[in-house]
């Protein structure tokens, strides 16, 4: 007869093993995304329309409280290579209690005709209610959303709206690039996290045909897509997440074109930093909950892109798992019951990951940084160290507080990042 | 004890060791600049031709034409390390220097130009010259087996038979390609190819409203899925298998293809195209928007394409092809683009690895 105990440990050693198994998967996707940044062929298949019949576009500028930061974003879109005739620039100014409608206004004066304004004074907060609130007032074919910080260059509109003449592009993404990344040591572990998730993970998943994701800014939308699958959803704390498996489930699919880059601020102090991680957190696990089962029954979705995008979906998951995994450790430490994780094997099993898998997020932003053609930032590699441990702290939080949020019914609140640019400061 | 706390300093130590370049980084930071988005880049073809002309402009002033031919321009060209040329004169001028021409330059065959160039009129660069880069407010002919190894910019550009554009040429008017030509990317109202269609090639009919509408497709094994699908809200077909349309039918709405795609002699598209597999189009096919094919694609002859028509294969261009219209200019790219003779873009064409003439 097992005793409780042996039942126990029987059970946590399981559960143990499955979570070993899923690191394993994630750490073959870092391996295969970034070997084949390194050695794949590249695609960008839309860079090179450069010449168009172009459609009419609105650009959307989400601002709530964004007086720092705006205008340099609006004068930078005055400035665009778009046919003037069929750009609209629309800053949606949501619920702004500070001079954001000052400065929008004294834009509006300054280039008559070419700035259309909305001024949100009540609803939902929240840029996905703001986004769905403006799309009444959107004309044209084409919708590109910028946040108030972000400053285009001349070519950045159409380098997003060419790959909208492929009938089967929903939306596209562009390259964040963290402007204030020489502030302290969180921005310059962004800027190297960033520049993993883009020039690496986004790219190969572009290379590879799977699921690149639209990011919710510096992105272009089908207008005519966005309406097949429902607009907006303003319930939702990451609608670019929600967006992309939308667009995909309806057989829309999502370009990430890596040379369109723009500036964006990342956080600059630990709280703010943990405040986006946890928003990220709860609103990419309800896309997860959300959108898991459709993906896997979709006919539109190649296994592969099915692979992909249910390891993306699952992203969050996996530092509560992570923990949960040091836990049963401990546990079975404790228990000594635990034949399987004894001898050799485990050393062996020590061994690999520390060789390997430990490695493979560090390799995967070391190729970035190195494609960025950057050197002396990868001494600060070691440092990330610390940045994943409080990532996965506030994930692991976030995901607890989202059970309880579910289990008292409570709703979602949205919390705006901080800016930090000087009022007239370039960026 | 003692031991113990030895333990205890040496790991901290090895820990340390392993973060010390990152504290050192940190202290004494020198990459921490963002990564450089050129505020200014807007990707056209002619960028480096239109810088090339300001900078001509703030030595002589505009516009060049007239003032090239002012009697102190060849003070001001000396001044800037430039040579001004007499068209009318006979002496051989150096061709290692900079040089500007207020009237016709005749490059003789097989001269190496290593600077940038500018003709006020015409600009013939004569048999197996190699040039930099040269700006033309006339007609510039590469004369068979020349070569322009950055840029070329004109009114109008010809280039001979066995000639060579490495990198990027622009036309206000027109380009004309003899057959046997090898460039890059290149950009104006009119690329065309000299030579024309076969015969046999049938030129799209505008009239396509008697031709049989496409209904999807019928599928095949398991009933209950189905091979093609009509999405309403998209305004598109999609087929999730090859597809072989037949001759004269056309095609309401958008069309995706996830296979190789067929499109039978004298079909139409009303609308953009997209085929995940190989592309073949028959003679006389018409696409009235974009065409993007993720692997090779040929193009039948007389065909006629609204653009962009976007390659990640070979591209292969018929005889007689047209994409693109001159009020509505477009692109043509592929990894390697073969335009037959005939085959004409109003726009842009672009071979990330070469474009050839046959």
């Amino acid at each position: 007869m097992p005793t409780t105990a042996t039942t126990l440990a029987g059970l946590l050693q399981t559960i143990l093993l499955v979570i070993v198994a899923l690191i394993l998967v994630y750490t073959a996707r870092h391996y295969v995304f970034t070997l084949n940044r390194l050695f794949g062929r590249q695609r960008h298949p839309y860079i090179d329309i450069d010449t168009a019949d172009w459609p009419r576009v609105t650009v959307l500028v989400a601002a709530h409280n964004e007086e720092l930061v705006i205008e340099g974003s609006l004068r930078a879109l005055m400035d665009v290579d778009y046919p003037q005739d069929r750009l609209t620039v629309m800053p949606v100014n949501d619920r702004s209690q500070d001079r954001t409608r000052e400065v929008i206004d004294s834009l509006v004066a300054q280039f008559p005709g070419r700035i259309k304004p909305f001024h949100r004074t009540g609803g939902k907060p929240g840029k996905a209610a703001a986004l769905k609130d403006a799309m009444q007032f959107v004309e044209g074919e084409v919708i590109v959303v910028f946040d108030a910080d972000y400053v285009p260059s001349k070519g950045l509109i159409r380098q997003l709206v060419a790959p909208l003449f492929d009938p089967e592009v929903g939306a596209t993404m562009g390259r964040v690039v963290p402007q204030n990344a020489s502030a302290n040591m969180l921005t310059r572990l962004l800027d190297l996290e960033r520049s993993g998730g883009y020039q690496v993970d986004q790219q190969a998943r572009m290379n590879m045909r799977l699921v690149p994701q639209y990011g919710g800014t510096v992105g272009a939308v089908r207008v005519q897509a966005l309406n097949a699958i429902g607009g907006w959803r303003e319930d939702v704390l990451a609608e670019d997440t929600d967006l992309t498996y939308r667009l995909l489930l309806a057989g829309w699919q999502t370009v990430y074109q890596n040379r369109c880059e723009c500036y964006e601020e990342v956080p600059q102090s630990w709280p703010v930093r943990v405040r986006q991680i946890m928003r990220w957190t709860k609103g990419h696990n309800t896309a997860m909950y959300s959108y898991s089962m459709r993906l896997l029954r979709s006919p539109h979705v190649s296994l592969a892109a099915k692979i992909d995008g249910l390891l993306l979906l699952g992203v969050y998951a996996m530092s509560p798992l992570l923990m949960l995994g040091w836990a049963c450790s401990i546990a079975l430490l404790y228990l000594d019951r635990a034949p399987l994780l004894q001898g050799v094997v485990l050393l062996f099993a020590l061994m690999s990951y520390s060789a390997l898998g430990n490695f493979a997020a560090f390799f995967e932003i070391g190729a970035a940084v190195r494609m960025d053609g950057n050197r002396n930032r990868l001494r600060l590699l070691p440092l990330n160290q610390f940045g994943f441990l409080v990532s996965m702290v506030s994930i692991s939080r976030a995901t607890v507080n989202q059970w309880i949020d579910g289990l008292f019914k409570r709703e979602m609140k949205w919390d705006k990042t901080v800016r930090y640019r000087k009022p007239g400061a370039s960026a | 004890m003692t031991a113990v706390l030895f333990s205890g300093a040496l790991l901290l130590a090895l820990i340390g060791l392993a973060l010390l370049p990152s504290l050192l980084e940190l202290r004494r930071p020198t990459d921490v600049e963002p990564l450089r988005v050129p505020k200014d880049h807007d990707n056209h073809v002619f960028r480096f031709a239109a810088s090339y002309r300001t900078r001509l402009e703030s030595v002589f002033g505009a516009p060049l034409q007239r003032s090239l031919a002012d009697g102190a321009a060849a003070q001001r060209a000396r001044e800037h390390g430039m040579t001004l040329v007499d068209a009318s004169a006979s002496s051989d001028p150096d061709w290692s220097q900079p040089l500007a021409c207020a009237g016709v330059l005749s490059i003789p065959a097989g001269t190496d130009v290593p600077q940038e160039i500018y003709a006020a009129s015409e600009l013939r660069i004569g048999r197996a010259s190699i040039v930099r880069a040269a700006l033309s407010d006339g007609v510039a002919t590469l004369h068979r087996d020349a070569c322009v190894t950055r840029w070329l910019h004109a009114r109008r550009v010809r280039l001979d038979t066995g000639s060579r554009v490495q990198a990027r040429v622009s036309a206000d008017e027109s380009i004309e390609l003899a057959p046997g030509v090898e460039l890059l990317r290149s950009h104006a109202p009119v690329v065309r190819v000299a030579g024309t269609a076969p015969a046999s090639a049938q030129a799209p009919d505008s009239a396509s409203e008697s031709m049989p509408r496409y209904a999807g497709e019928l599928g095949s094994g398991d009933a209950r899925k189905a091979s093609s699908q009509w999405d309403a809200a998209g305004g598109r077909w999609i087929v999730f298998q090859d597809m072989r349309l037949a001759p004269r039918t056309r095609v309401c709405g958008h069309l995706i293809v996830r296979g190789d795609a067929h499109l039978g002699a004298g079909s139409r598209v009303e609308g953009s195209l997209k085929v995940h597999g190989r592309l073949t189009m028959d003679e006389g096919v018409r696409v009235d928007g974009a065409c993007v094919a993720a692997c090779d694609a040929r193009i039948g002859a007389a065909s006629r394409i609204a653009g962009p028509l976007v390659c990640e294969g070979r591209l292969e261009m018929h005889g007689a092809t047209t994409v693109g219209d001159p009020a509505r200019l477009t692109s043509v790219t592929g990894e390697e683009v073969l335009m037959h003779g005939g085959a004409c873009v109003h726009g842009t064409v672009w071979g990330k690895s070469w474009v050839r003439t046959l």
